[in-house]
């Protein structure tokens, strides 16, 4: 069963608000529509009961709108730690300090590209969900009052490999790079690019592309009031759904557009109206007529339910001879 | 013919300004990239120079390219103006990024209004063994802006930038400018003429708004995204048109 249009904007907006578990929220965006100045501001807007800790490492000083408290990550590093306990146990320690245990914790981090690929998963378990361990009744608690957000740049996925001097040994080995351990650990991905059609400064997708290969950046992009996003849910079972949207940051709607992607017949969807004009047949069908047509129980449907199996039924006639020999058996 | 064409000003934010108003605690990032042949002294001079209240600012040049008595002869100011020159070239033989900060801005103590145009940091890049974008990002750019200025003005050239990454060197250029991107507030991006050479055009300059989160700017100032033609004349006076 499909899931109706009209239950993917709940979802999203569950997944805003964060009431579905996940030990991370994804977000991957690009270099036209960064995560910052769009979609980050949706949480709190969803859920203004939220306790937004913004761990900034692309941004120094401005506490995002969105958010309570801004730690300035890069600050609390120890870059000549060698463990991730050295290096990175200062700011751990920090952002968990800011959390408010009567509040759901949002932790922001902006972006997740400055955490070596060695250090990632460290990195998430530390900050999201805590095991603590209560004493009285001798059981593991889940203290569940904590997300993680991190914001992945997909800009150079490919090369990633040469992040590191020592790549090396990292090349040849086979640990998979930092995009593959975040999509594994997030139950939701918020993947967000521009609508680079409604651009009007640029013609189309490929005239982006020589832009971008010279660095030069068309206008009108990092469109706040437009942009489009696909939502990855993973489910307990394993079942995983994707769903498209439109987005407006500045007046909070979601519109659905996964009907608009999926095409349904070969010819484009449904729709007809470029044929306005063209011919002196009507082609265009009223809702009603719609209506009545879906309703047309068709002769084949019965045949589709196969309750009595596939047997082969053969009734002997009198004009039909019985062969002992088979004409296609064997010969050997 | 070109004298036909209306002089345009310079304008970034909504409300005709050119430097940001903000806060006391916050930043601002303005990147201006370039190509080779289109150096743009003119516009760090139009910056600086053009803002209606640039008198509240300090402004410090430094320059990882240029030495300092170049850059004294290029940039104009009228006299009034707070200007400090800070000589770079030679740091480019540093080994240390937070003994670059502590030797050659030691004496700025208060970061209140304080502008640092700052060029071509990507050439650290090369000249320090084993560095990365993220520790140029995290150990100078990103501590200058934590207690020494308020607003940087980034100036790089974008020759480095390549699409195909293929060494640990390209991929640290690359991603070097990326972030420049989603850390700036304004992008200037200074081209050369696609033909080639005209005698009335110089080049166009885009102006984009960066990938910053915008909502620090003070009231409802937005950036402007405008693409203005250039043409620097003889004597060095720059005229902008559309």
């Amino acid at each position: 069963m499909a899931l109706g249009t009209h239950n993917s904007t709940v979802l999203l907006k569950r997944a805003f608000s964060l009431k579905e578990t996940t030990p991370l929220v994804l977000v991957l965006d690009t270099l036209l529509q960064t995560a910052t100045s769009s979609i980050l501001s949706e949480f709190k807007q969803n859920n203004k009961a939220l306790n937004v800790i913004y761990v900034g490492f692309d941004n120094v000083n401005n506490k995002p709108a969105y958010s309570d408290f801004l730690v300035k990550g890069f600050a609390f590093i120890d870059t000549k730690g060698k463990t991730f306990e050295t290096k990175y146990g200062k700011l751990i320690q920090l952002v968990n300090g800011k959390c408010d245990a009567t509040k759901h914790n949002l932790i922001i981090m902006d972006n997740i590209n400055y955490i070596e690929n060695e250090f990632i998963l460290d990195f998430i378990n530390s900050l999201s969900s805590v095991q603590n361990y209560d004493l009285a009744n001798s059981r593991e608690e889940l203290v569940n009052n904590k997300t993680l957000l991190t914001v992945y740049h997909k800009d150079n996925v490919d090369y990633e490999k040469f992040q590191e001097v020592s790549n090396a040994s990292f090349e040849n080995s086979l640990f998979p790079n930092t995009l593959q351990l975040l999509t594994a650990s997030a139950n939701i991905m918020l993947d967000i690019n521009p609508v680079i059609t409604d651009n009007k400064f640029v013609d189309d997708e490929e005239d982006v592309d020589n832009n971008l290969s010279k660095f030069h950046i068309p206008r009108g992009f990092n469109n706040k009031t437009n942009y489009q996003l696909e939502l990855t849910h993973k489910r307990k079972s394993g079942r995983v759904t994707t769903f498209k949207f439109i987005v407006d940051s500045e007046k909070h709607e979601y519109i659905d557009d996964t009907k608009v992607i999926k095409v349904e017949n070969p010819f484009g969807n449904n729709d007809i109206s470029e044929f306005d004009g063209m011919t002196t047949f009507n082609l265009k069908s009223t809702d009603k007529q719609k209506k009545a047509k879906e309703n047309v129980e068709l002769p084949f449907m019965e045949a589709q339910q196969f309750t009595s199996g596939g047997a082969i039924v053969y009734e002997f006639e009198k004009d039909d001879d019985y062969d002992e020999e088979d004409p296609f058996e064997d010969p050997f | 013919m070109i004298s036909l064409q209306q002089n345009q000003d310079l304008v970034v934010f909504s409300d005709h300004k050119i430097l940001p108003h903000i806060d006391n605690n916050g930043q601002s990032i303005y990147s201006i990239l370039y190509n080779n042949g289109t150096y743009p002294l003119w516009l760090i001079n139009k910056i600086i120079n053009d803002d209606s209240e640039n008198k509240k600012y300090n402004f410090t040049i430094s320059s990882f390219i240029n030495n300092n008595k170049f850059m004294k002869q290029v940039i104009k100011t009228s006299s009034d103006l707070k200007v400090d020159f800070v000589d770079l070239t030679l740091s480019l033989q540093s080994t240390n990024l937070p003994t670059i900060i502590e030797n050659k801005f030691k004496h700025i103590t208060k970061k209140e209004g304080n502008v640092l145009v700052l060029e071509q940091p990507e050439l650290l890049l090369s000249s320090m063994e084993n560095l990365t974008t993220t520790n140029l990002f995290q150990q100078f750019i990103n501590n200058l802006l934590l207690d020494k200025f308020q607003h940087l003005i980034i100036v790089s050239n974008i020759d480095f930038y390549s699409s195909y990454i293929n060494s640990f060197h390209q991929y640290q250029y690359t991603s070097y400018y990326q972030s420049l991107q989603y850390k700036s507030d304004v992008l200037f991006n200074v081209k050369p003429l696609r033909t080639g050479f005209a005698k009335d055009i110089s080049g166009t300059l885009t102006i984009t708004k960066g990938g910053a989160d915008s909502s620090h700017f003070a009231g409802k100032t937005k950036v402007v995204e405008n693409e203005y033609f250039f043409f620097v004349n003889k004597d060095g006076s720059v005229k902008l048109f559309y």
